[in-house]
Parts: structure tokens; C-alpha cells; sequence
């Protein structure tokens, strides 16, 4: 069967909001996306509710713990349990984050920061590389929120484009990680993106946080997305070519209709920069 | 903040310290990090999702156990336990498996073992993959010369103590544990048409006959011959009638989906 390459805004499956997706009367998403690691080698009602909904939507991928800048080998098992999966459900578009959850053969399950050196470069480069071959497509690698550098060398930007160089793959943009990262380590969110390979954007993340503190913001997906996340995203719409896009809402669910209100601002904003930019 | 390159620079040591820090708590020294509130979230995040996910796999075991000693049990599990499932979902196995590895706790709460695999095993049989039985037709008297297909979505316990038959509360007051100690058989399955997870409880004989079933794809009346011989049992009429009985519950519940076509 054939890929078909999602467009428009998504939003990510969570089981929580199940409903939702399966809800013939609710405004669609253009796409649905979901993580692997949580619906690859199940049955029973999950398997059938799965089923239904990617009878109804596009699937995209957004993997978790493929762990591709741990120290240790990549776990081929897993890839090929992550392979099969994309091919059962037609899954076009397949990204991982720039980090590693993995060590010491023991999962954490969040995404650590990975030393921002030249020698990670080549390391996480090579693994990007057996990836994408073991998959035979390009993956998108995600700009992660984070917390505190560990032993940096050099800055984050050089980090992600060196690698997305270096491997050849694609760039999955996560606008919110952008400000969240601008705003926790004091630099400017449009030089950041301004500054990356945008070539190689093949997907967008949009998503909400919340702020702990003065100096601090935690990217949760647990809230609505902010005016100035909106602005930037606005910003990036000009300087990217069209890409699906996804709202991420991972926990502290509202009613539906807020969720469904911010997709349909996202598509709005798509629809107002791409489709003017591609009918001209 | 961007560090000179020392000789001993190892970026992998430092995210080995990263992760063992996450993992234990335990401050450690990296370089280039930033201020210890900014580095103390990531084992907040870490830990924090763990234990949400271990505390909804085992709501019964964390209703039952004094909440510090849940606590105590947890952060030692992540700490000591190399969690090797890349699924979240099956990282809780992991709880069964370190008690089960170091004993941790059964001093004071001996049928932890018991209900951690009690409320493990509903997990699994929920999520297992489907499994398709052999081919079958319906059930046709006499019982006895029928050649059974079991539901294959199954799940068989061997427990120590009947924590199924008990509550929380009794759980908490358990102590008397010589006098329930023993060999307890839980079956647990999934509803083939409602995908629902239930368990009962048989006994050996039965678990027997069970085996004999699927493994040498024999007749009841011969896998009763077969059971009654490895317990050393005598074949009578009550005992066949017993069974029976127990048998055509399995038949009610979905256990024993049918005879084999011919």
C-alpha cells in the first residue's frame, strides 16, 4: 500500500481521549500520531481500538525509547518490532528524539540530555545512520526540551545541525521545545530556529508547558499552547515549506472542544501561510 | 556554559553519571552542569513517571501496603533494577521480577510476591498480542470424548497464598501466613468476545487436565486418566463427576472454547 504523507494539524492518540478519535462528531484531526513503544505487540481491545483508528486516520510515529544517543548499542529487537509496526499501519512519517533514556542496559523512560560534543555528533550520527538503513527511510530527529546541558562543548544549535548533516536525516521541529529551551537557558528562540538546517524540516510539534518558576519552564503537554509559542510557530510557518503538523496533549486532558479549538487555530494558521504561499 | 576539552573528557561517562544520578538520586559529579534545583528535575520527571506507572499496574499492592514502605520498595526497585523492556507498559514486571530476585520485603509481607503476580498477570493477559486458537466446532455430549481447544489468551499463577479470594484490609491484617500457605492455581483469561480479563481459581487436577489438552491434544476422559495418574488418584464416579462440573464452568467461561473440528 502506499504512503500517504499527512498534512494539516493532528493530534497525538492518547488513551485517555480514545473517545474523542473514535467520536464520529468530533472535528477530525487531520492525522493521528502515537508512540510505537505503546501499541506494538498488543491484543485484545487496545489492538481493536488501534485498528479503528487508523482505519480512520493517517498514522504518523513518534518514538520514545529508541534511546539513539545512549552509549550503549541500539536495540536492534526493538527496531525490528518498530519496523513491522510502521509497515502494518502504513506509517509514513517516523521520528525519535535527540536524546537518550537508555543506560547501563537499564530504561528511564524520559529523554536525557545528551552532551552536546563533537564526539556525540559521531556517535549519535552513526546510530542515526543504522537506523534509517535498517528502516529504509529517513527518520526526523526532534529538537528536545531540556533542563540543563551536560558537559557541553559546543552550543545546541551546532549540535542538531551537525548531526542532521552528518546522517542525512530530516528535522522534526519542535516549536515549544524551541521557547522552552529559549526561555530556560536564555537565548533567542527565532536565531535558534533561524540558525538550523530547515531544508530538512519534515514534521512540527506544537504543544503546551508550564512555568515552575521565574526561571524555569517545564515542557508538560499537559497545558494549552501559549500565545507566544503561537507567534513563533506563526514565525516558523514563513520560513518552512509544508509539513503536517501535530498538537501534542499528553495528560490533564480538558473538554474536547478546548483541544478541538486549538487544532482548528493550528490548521487555521497553516491554511492562512501555506496555502497562500503554495497558491502563489 | 561550554567546557574546555580535558584530557579525560568522556562525554558517555557523563551521561553514565547522568542516568545513575536520575536512577539513585545520589548528586554526582559532572561537569558543565547547571544548578542542582535545574539538574534535581530531571530525577524528579524520571521518577516520578516510574512510579505513576508502577502505581496504576499495582493499585491493590499500594492500597495495601503502608505507603513508605511502598516508597521504600519503588525507589530501590529503580535504583537497583535494570529496567530492560523499551515499552513502559511492561516496565512493571520488572517490580515482580526484583522481588521475586531479592526477596525484598516478604520478611514483613510474605504474599507480596503473590499479589504483585496477581495484578501483573491481569496486565499481561489484557495486552497480550491475540492468539488464534486451532479451528473448532461446538461441544457435542458425552463431554468425555470430546478433544478440547483451549482459549489460548491465558495465563496460569502458581501462588503460595489466596490473596485473589482477599481484600486490601485483609491483606493489611494478614498474618497468620503458615495456616494459608500452600498451592494455590489462578487462571487468568481473556474473554474472547469482550476482551475482558478474568481469573479463576482451580486446582491442580484441573490445571492437569488442562495441560494435557493442549499439550498431547487428547480426549477429557483421557487427560483424566493422565491427571489422576500424576497425582495418584484413583479414577472413580465422583471424581469424574467433579470434573465435570469444573469443566463445564471452563465451557461457560470461555476457558475451553470448543472441540476440536474433525
Amino acid at each position: 500500500m502506499k504512503q500517504v504523507l499527512p498534512s494539516g494539524a493532528g493530534l497525538g492518540f492518547r488513551r485517555d481521549i480514545k473517545d474523542y478519535f473514535l467520536s464520529s462528531d468530533s472535528v477530525a484531526p487531520r492525522f493521528v500520531e502515537l508512540a510505537p513503544e505503546n501499541w506494538m505487540e498488543i491484543g485484545g481491545k487496545w489492538k481493536k481500538i488501534l485498528k479503528t483508528v487508523a482505519e480512520k486516520f493517517p498514522i504518523t510515529c513518534h518514538g520514545l525509547s529508541l534511546s539513539l544517543g545512549s552509549p550503549e548499542p541500539l536495540d536492534l529487537n526493538f527496531l525490528a518490532g518498530v519496523k513491522k509496526f510502521l509497515q502494518e499501519y502504513n506509517v509514513a512519517v517516523y521520528s525519535e528524539h535527540l536524546s537518550f533514556n537508555k543506560c547501563d542496559n537499564a530504561h528511564l523512560y524520559d529523554l536525557l540530555p545528551i552532551p552536546f560534543c563533537e564526539e556525540a555528533v559521531h556517535h549519535v550520527s552513526e546510530r542515526i545512520r543504522i537506523v534509517q538503513d535498517f528502516l529504509e527511510r529517513k527518520i526526523a530527529i526532534e529538537n528536545v526540551s531540556y533542563y540543563t546541558p551536560v558537559a557541553p562543548q559546543i552550543d545546541e544549535v551546532s549540535f542538531i545541525s551537525a548531526i542532521a548533516e552528518e546522517s542525512d536525516c530530516n528535522l522534526l521541529l519542535d516549536v515549544n521545545n524551541v521557547y522552552v529551551n529559549a526561555f530556560n537557558h536564555g537565548y533567542d528562540a527565532k536565531g535558534f530556529i533561524d540558525a538550523l538546517p530547515l531544508n530538512r524540516v519534515a514534521y512540527i510539534h506544537m504543544a503546551g508547558h508550564e512555568q515552575k518558576s521565574p526561571t524555569l519552564i517545564i515542557d508538560t503537554h499537559g497545558e494549552p499552547i501559549i500565545e507566544p509559542v503561537y507567534d513563533l510557530f506563526d514565525w516558523t510557518l514563513q520560513k518552512v515549506k509544508e509539513v503536517p503538523v501535530l498538537l501534542e496533549r499528553d495528560f490533564n486532558f480538558p473538554d474536547p472542544k478546548e483541544i478541538e479549538t486549538e487544532l482548528l487555530r493550528l490548521q487555521s494558521m497553516i491554511d492562512a501561510r501555506w496555502k497562500i504561499a503554495n497558491a502563489a | 556554559m561550554q567546557l574546555k576539552t580535558p584530557e579525560s573528557y568522556n562525554f558517555q561517562e557523563y551521561q553514565r553519571r547522568f542516568a545513575e544520578y536520575c536512577r539513585t538520586n545520589v548528586y554526582p559529579d559532572i561537569p558543565g552542569v547547571g544548578s542542582e534545583d535545574r539538574v534535581s528535575t530531571y530525577r524528579r520527571l524520571v521518577f516520578n513517571l516510574v512510579s505513576d506507572a508502577l502505581t496504576i499496574a499495582y493499585p491493590i499492592t499500594v492500597a495495601t501496603l503502608p505507603a513508605v514502605e511502598w516508597q521504600k520498595l519503588i525507589t530501590k526497585f529503580f535504583a537497583e533494577f535494570p529496567c530492560s523492556s523499551p515499552q513502559l507498559w511492561k516496565m512493571p514486571k520488572g517490580l515482580l521480577d526484583f522481588v521475586e530476585q531479592t526477596n525484598f520485603g516478604l520478611d514483613r509481607y510474605p504474599y507480596l510476591r503473590d499479589l504483585l503476580e496477581f495484578e501483573w498477570i491481569e496486565i499481561e493477559v489484557q495486552m497480550m498480542e491475540d492468539v488464534e486458537p486451532d479451528p473448532y466446532q461446538q461441544i457435542i455430549e458425552p463431554l468425555l470424548e470430546n478433544f478440547f481447544i483451549v482459549n489460548p489468551e491465558h495465563r496460569v499463577s502458581s501462588l503460595a497464598y489466596p490473596i485473589f479470594r482477599m481484600t486490601s484490609e485483609d491483606l493489611s491484617q494478614f498474618k497468620d501466613n503458615e495456616v494459608l500457605k500452600g498451592n494455590y492455581f489462578l487462571l487468568t483469561f481473556r474473554h474472547p468476545e469482550t476482551d475482558k480479563v478474568h481469573y479463576s481459581e482451580i486446582s491442580s487436577f484441573i490445571l492437569l487436565i488442562l495441560d494435557a489438552v493442549m499439550t498431547s491434544k487428547c480426549s477429557l476422559r483421557e487427560a483424566i486418566d493422565k491427571g489422576a495418574a500424576q497425582l495418584k488418584m484413583i479414577v472413580n464416579e465422583d471424581l469424574i463427576l467433579k470434573t465435570l462440573q469444573a469443566v463445564q464452568v471452563l465451557i461457560n467461561n470461555k476457558v475451553i472454547l470448543g472441540s476440536k473440528t474433525t
